[in-house]
């Protein structure tokens, strides 16, 4: 329960970057693909993930969490892990 | 004064002081290599690469470039790769005019610059857009340099500074066709008298290159790096991009040069902070209004930082005054903006009337004027006086200028002229320094604001107390990013597209 609410909270950050709410977005949502998803907002995006849940930012994961898909997976293996 | 050197198997040699001008740009690298053939000129995570070698492969495109286009025209579109930097001074080795193209911008772009500026020669990574290219350039790819080129004995140089141009920068033209600023060796020349010692680089100094090679602020990272013994750091990975408090970190960058929204880049990416910007020694900014938040931040979070302020257009090469903004005298000379400084060198400045007006700029580093267009060149050029009118809208206040628009964003709503820039800068102040959009919908004025905008009845009415009626946004929306052109500037274009009706 307790990691359930942390990865909501995360992704909920993650939304409120795009201007969006994390039920609005698709998994396919990312990078190009999402109006308001362009490299600033992905910058701030991998900051959070960063600051949140101890990712890694190198060339691998700014290509890796290009979309909102590839985030949630990232989120929900981080609070369970 | 025409003057020669002889360049044997690509070894650097001394160039006769006598005969060759030690202003050209290649007889300052020429300078630099012979001094510290092995000091790095190019260094990043895929390039490293010495003066020695880089005098060498500006020797081999000399000749490839001597054969096919001696005297004429060369198309750079290229990654920012070794040829990228090499290709300008080869150019300029034979005199030839060349055209740098951001490879990234859309085909249809490229291929029209292409179409305006009808090269003898494209050099790029990417040779297959350029196939159904109509004319008859030879294009090339970088590797390719090796199996046409068979190095001579001797390349017989001409390092005489003279009018002719040295290189055309396309901008977007209002009309939508790309428009050719044609700057000539002389301003080069005069730019880097200035440029070189005021990076004051040298051999051990570490300077970005952040600006993308179609953009001309390029112009002076690249040169000034590379005509005084500094090493050059290209910053051409998604990393680095995306994460430039990173690149200083990681590259000990000690000398940058930028437009300003850069710094709001580093901040969101949560790298506003000393550990980060540590190595820095110098920070210049152009070709967007510099702002008191963004100097605070740095001056907060560096220890020995200095900071110019540049100013200029395009048309007049790169930029044409400077300030240096300290702690102390930032309060003093920031406006909505920070004051443009003084014109460098042999340049100067006038407003049309009075203490408030168009820009008029005149000097040695005024284009020759737009490619190929004598109509565009006239209506802002004026040759007898070697002038170009800007558009840009300046306020004198005290010793201070502030450039507080463009004269083309003076607008009429319903009956009243206005200025968007205006709005924006309140609209700023109210949004406590997020970064705002204004632009004319049907008859309306459209704010938009970075970031959320949870109550935009309350953004309107805080900006009524600072703003006349006329002069409020009809629409306040929140963008999780203000779209931005490959030069980071704001793309209005792309933003009146996305909110039209």
């Amino acid at each position: 329960m307790q990691d359930e609410r942390e990865a909501a909270r995360v992704l909920l950050k993650i939304a409120q970057l795009l201007d969006s709410e994390v039920e609005q977005l698709s998994d396919e949502d990312g990078l190009g693909t999402h109006p308001g998803w362009n490299s600033l907002a992905h910058v701030e995006i991998l900051a959070t993930l960063e600051d949140e849940c101890g990712l890694v930012i190198d060339a691998e994961s700014i290509t890796g969490m290009g979309t909102f898909g590839s985030i949630r997976q990232f989120v929900e293996n981080w609070a369970h892990g | 004064m025409i003057s020669h050197v002889a360049y044997k198997n690509c070894l650097p040699m001394t160039p006769s002081p006598s005969s060759v001008d030690p202003r050209h740009p290649l007889a300052r690298l020429l300078n630099a290599a012979e001094a510290h053939p092995h000091s790095l000129a190019l260094h990043n995570d895929e390039l490293s690469v010495t003066y020695e070698d880089f005098a060498g492969r500006i020797m081999r495109l000399a000749t490839v470039f001597r054969r096919h286009a001696a005297m004429g025209r060369v198309l750079l579109s290229l990654e920012k790769g070794l040829d990228a930097y090499a290709a300008p001074f080869a150019a300029m080795a034979v005199r030839a005019v060349y055209c740098p193209l951001n490879p990234d911008l859309p085909l249809r772009r490229r291929l029209s610059v292409g179409e305006a500026f009808e090269p003898d020669v494209i050099l790029t990574d990417r040779p297959e857009d350029w196939e159904a290219h109509p004319q008859s350039s030879r294009v090339l790819r970088p590797d390719e340099v090796d199996e046409v080129a068979e190095l001579p004995e001797d390349l017989e140089l001409e390092l005489a500074i003279d009018d002719r141009p040295a290189y055309v920068i396309f901008t977007s033209g209002s009309s939508g066709d790309p428009k050719g600023v044609v700057i000539p060796l002389t301003g080069l020349c005069h730019y880097l008298d200035w440029a070189v010692p005021a990076l004051g680089a040298g051999p051990g100094s570490r300077c970005s290159q952040h600006p993308n090679l179609g953009f001309d602020l390029s112009v002076l990272d690249v040169f000034a790096s590379l005509c005084s013994g500094a090493t050059l750091i290209p910053l051409s990975s998604a990393m680095d991009r995306m994460f430039p408090g990173r690149a200083i970190e990681r590259h000990a960058i000690d000398t940058w040069v930028s437009v300003p929204s850069v710094v709001d880049v580093i901040a969101r990416a949560g790298d506003l902070k000393p550990e980060r910007l540590r190595s820095l020694r110098l920070m210049v900014f152009c070709g967007e209004p510099l702002r008191r938040p963004h100097c605070r931040a740095i001056f907060d979070n560096t220890e020995h930082c200095r900071i110019l302020n540049t100013y200029g257009p395009t048309e007049a090469t790169v930029s044409c005054t400077v300030v240096e903004v300290t702690r102390e005298n930032l309060d003093d000379i920031s406006g909505e903006s920070v004051a443009i400084g003084d014109p460098i060198g042999d340049m100067s400045l006038g407003i049309d009337e009075g203490d408030e007006g168009e820009l008029v700029i005149s000097g040695p580093q005024v284009a020759l004027g737009y490619w190929r267009d004598t109509e565009a060149t006239a209506r802002v050029f004026d040759p007898a006086n070697r002038s170009y009118r800007t558009g840009d809208w300046v306020r004198r206040k005290g010793r201070n200028l502030f450039v507080t628009g463009r004269i083309d964003r003076q607008v009429k709503v319903r009956g009243h002229r206005l200025e968007l820039g205006e709005v924006e800068t309140r609209a700023r102040e109210v949004s406590g320094g997020r970064a705002v959009a204004a632009f004319v919908r049907d008859e309306s004025i459209v704010l938009v604001v970075e970031g959320v905008v949870a109550d935009a009845a309350e953004f309107r009415s805080a900006l009524s107390d600072v703003l006349p009626d006329y002069m409020l946004p009809a629409d306040v929306v929140g963008i999780a990013a203000i779209p931005r052109t490959p030069n980071d500037k704001i793309d209005y274009r792309s933003l009146e597209d996305a909110y039209a009706r």
